[in-house]
């Protein structure tokens, strides 16, 4: 049983239900794992499954090869090799070359229908933007573009291949690719009327994604745009490195609702550390100011703002990797909150919607989060006790998690509370300490320190995007021995000559 | 949501010949639902490279239509779509690039031009399939003695009405099953599933509303002796036409 992808990174929890675990990117693991395995198998599968698993470490995190023992207090005292040849820490896999690996060339499609209908062509992988928040952004260091012809021809076979009608140009932050603009006046002329769709996902604050987005749906629907704000006031963007003003966010939605987009919604979380109620009650003072914006400058009063809210989980590898959740109660409370505050007003209510997510399966997720091996039992225990597809709301029990982890965690000094709503500092080991991906342990505490320390105290709070600033340090580059790959190449798309054409024309 | 839309109305061309195609749900397919299906034809195609009719508006959609395809678990030899494209092509190419784009299991068993159909309206669902007015069923019952099920049958054939309920999406129905039930017989052709019998019965049942489906029938001959189907029947629609061209099919 082999694991892989974003959640990999702390496996531990886990750790009892896998052989082993790939650290990053798979596309040349998986061939150095199957090379492994074909020779082993050659030479007469020596030393059974362990003996296959001896040979793949170092390729692959092998949990059995590692013991962890405790302070009397609950904390991990260490966590070391069981035996002779194993290394201590197991690093992440990059790829350099996106531009070698061009897939899914012709992805499975599958007959039922599926959330996302469409072809998804990764145009970066990797994100320097800095968000204090994000998992995905810190382990996916440094930044690598597909180039534009790359991109290109991708999207020309997929379509052809899928059939699918709709193409997403997908990566932690679309617009940042040093050539989205060739890229997205291309691909439109490319396929302007073929009925193939394309799209971006939720973007950055930034008016120029409105442009983007523009171009992409020339004269098409301009039903909705969806952007990331992330928190509610300008003092909780500092903290968490979303560096965006109010009036950033004006003006890009001013820009979206003049030409044509009827809807915009805005993502945000609640729980972030230091967050106050008045931080969470701000978004209704943003919401309203977009409606107000959008009215004037569309000229009607049908347009629509949707609030999308859900309670933070701190992530392994990030600088919030120490912080404190916030309990259940306390997220849940600041929603309903908010809430009433959007539905107060009754110039603005109608048109702002509001999603939100409860905070109690988010205590689930920062035990599954940043849980070691002891969380292990706990799952076990869910999982006799009926635990299936919890992610589903109308599954999930909390109370059922609550039990299972006070009888599986009953002979521990530790809870549920003490994995979740627990400040760790510096010198606790923390479960994925040994698993490397590439960040500087130091410069993620550094962070954490300026984003909670008080402001006007003369840190400097801000970490700005190491594409078009200086490097800050943050390790992964001399770790990995990777750089950063982006463009750009110069070159264009000549769609109609160089992309088949698919659909009616 | 991801920001999300079309590149464009196409400027929408004239249908210049229209297709009926006749195909398959073979194997675990009949699982897939017909809008499922719906789908995986508008991928195939577009994965054909089909010149495909587009309707006009914000949200073009492919000109293909359907008449109402077999319950998702039924399998199919007799399903029907037409086809709108902006430039004629040969009924066998289009066949053949069909059931290469297409996934195993939706199979196109033929493709036939609908004549009188080139003038661009697009013809209604009556005049593209001809007249659907009944269906030819087979129905394996697993684990049912072909003499229980003969006795069955007749009796079932014998009875003016056969009240049965199904739940639906608005609550449980109760509706005839018999009139709609035009013949049904035993097939001389015995069948075993492992070591088990299988019953197999033959019927034409009529297209109606509320629809009565070959698990509606099962559902009243259950309440006979012997007929208890040791695991779910298997069912497959061998032919769709109008009622006289099905006549006899279902009688010994």
């Amino acid at each position: 049983m082999i694991a892989g992808g974003h959640a990999a990174f702390n496996p531990e929890p886990v750790a009892d239900f896998l052989d082993a675990v790939v650290l990053g990117d798979g596309e040349q693991a998986v061939l150095a794992i199957t090379d492994v395995i074909r020779e082993w198998k050659r030479a007469g599968r020596p030393g059974g499954r362990d003996g296959l698993l001896l040979r793949l470490s170092g390729i692959v995190y092998v949990p059995r090869f590692y013991d962890v023992t405790y302070h009397a207090d609950g904390r991990i005292s260490n966590v070391i090799p069981n035996r002779p040849g194993v290394s201590p820490t197991v690093s992440k896999h990059t790829v350099m070359d996106l531009d070698a690996w061009p897939y899914p060339r012709k992805p499975i499609v599958p007959v039922a229908e599926t959330v996302h209908e469409r072809y998804s062509v990764e145009i970066f992988r990797g994100c320097t933007r800095g968000c204090r928040f994000c998992q995905a952004g810190m382990i996916t260091r440094p930044v690598r573009e597909r180039s534009i012809t790359t991109i290109g021809s991708m999207v020309a076979e997929g379509v052809a291949a899928s059939g699918f009608s709709e193409v997403g140009l997908l990566s932690l932050s679309s617009a940042d690719h040093s050539e989205i603009n060739e890229i997205a006046v291309d691909l439109a002329d490319c396929y302007e009327g073929t009925n193939v769709g394309l799209s971006l996902p939720s973007t950055r604050v930034d008016a120029f994604n409105v442009t983007l987005a523009d171009e992409l749906s020339r004269n098409g629907r301009r039903s909705g745009l969806t952007f990331a704000p992330e928190g509610g006031s300008e003092r909780m963007r500092k903290v968490i490195n979303k560096m965006v003003t109010e009036e950033d966010l004006i003006r890009t939605v001013t820009t979206a609702y003049a030409s044509g987009w009827r809807q915009v919604k805005l993502y945000f979380m609640c729980g972030l550390p230091t967050e106050t109620d008045e931080d969470v009650m701000a978004i209704a003072g943003l919401a309203r100011k977009v409606i107000a914006a959008g009215r004037e400058a569309s000229g009607r009063r049908d347009i629509r703002c949707t609030v999308s809210i859900g309670g933070f989980v701190p992530k392994p590898h990030t600088p919030f990797q120490w912080a404190a959740q916030f309990p259940p109660e306390v997220v849940d409370a600041r929603l309903r909150a908010l809430g009433g505050a959007l539905r107060a007003d009754r110039g603005y209510g109608k048109s702002i919607g509001y999603r939100y997510h409860d905070g109690q399966p988010g205590m689930i997720e920062g035990l599954l989060s940043r849980g070691d091996r002891r969380v292990g039992g706990v799952i076990l225990a869910a999982w006799r006790a009926g635990a299936r597809f919890d992610g589903w709301s109308e599954y999930f029990s909390f109370e059922r998690w609550q039990r299972c982890a006070e009888e599986a965690l009953a002979g521990e000094p530790v809870d549920l509370a003490w994995y979740t709503t627990r400040e760790r500092d510096y010198s606790e080991v923390l479960p994925w300490d040994h698993l490397d991906a590439g960040l500087d342990r130091d410069w993620l505490w550094q962070d954490w320190q300026d984003s909670i320390a008080p402001e006007g105290s003369g840190f400097a709070g801000e970490v700005e995007d190491c594409r078009w600033t200086p490097c800050y340090e943050c390790g992964v580059c001399p770790a990995m021995g990777t750089e950063i790959q982006v463009g750009p190449t110069g070159e264009r798309l000549d769609g109609r000559r160089l992309l088949p054409v698919v659909g009616g024309r | 949501m991801p920001v999300s839309a079309n590149t464009g109305p196409a400027p929408t061309r004239p249908a210049v010949q229209h297709l009926v195609v006749r195909y398959a749900k073979r194997g675990k397919m009949r699982f897939a639902s017909h809008r499922d299906v719906a789908r995986a034809f508008e991928r195939g195609v577009r994965k054909a490279g089909l010149p495909i009719a587009y309707s006009a508006g914000f949200t073009p959609h492919p000109k293909i239509s359907y008449p109402g395809g077999a319950p998702t678990g039924v399998a199919s030899e007799a399903e029907y779509l037409s086809l709108a494209l902006t430039a004629r092509q040969a009924e066998t190419q289009v066949c053949q690039r069909l059931n290469a784009a297409l996934p195993d299991g939706i199979d196109v068993i033929d493709v036939t031009e609908l004549e009188g159909a080139s003038g661009g309206a697009s013809p209604g669902a009556g005049t593209a399939f001809g007249q659907l007015e009944a269906s030819e069923w087979e129905v394996v019952l697993p684990g049912v003695e072909p003499a229980a099920a003969g006795r069955a049958v007749a009796e079932f054939l014998a009875r003016d009405e056969a009240p049965v309920e199904r739940l639906t999406d608005k609550g449980v129905r109760r509706f005839d099953a018999r009139a709609a039930v035009l013949e049904m017989r035993v097939s001389e052709h015995s069948a075993a599933i492992g070591n088990e019998d299988c019953a197999i019965l033959r019927m034409v049942v009529l297209h109606t509303a509320p629809a009565v489906r070959p698990e509606d029938v099962v559902t009243a001959l259950r309440g006979q002796d012997g007929i208890a189907p040791s695991s779910p029947p298997m069912t497959t629609r061998l032919a769709q036409g109008p009622r006289a061209l099905l006549a006899g099919k279902g009688t010994s």
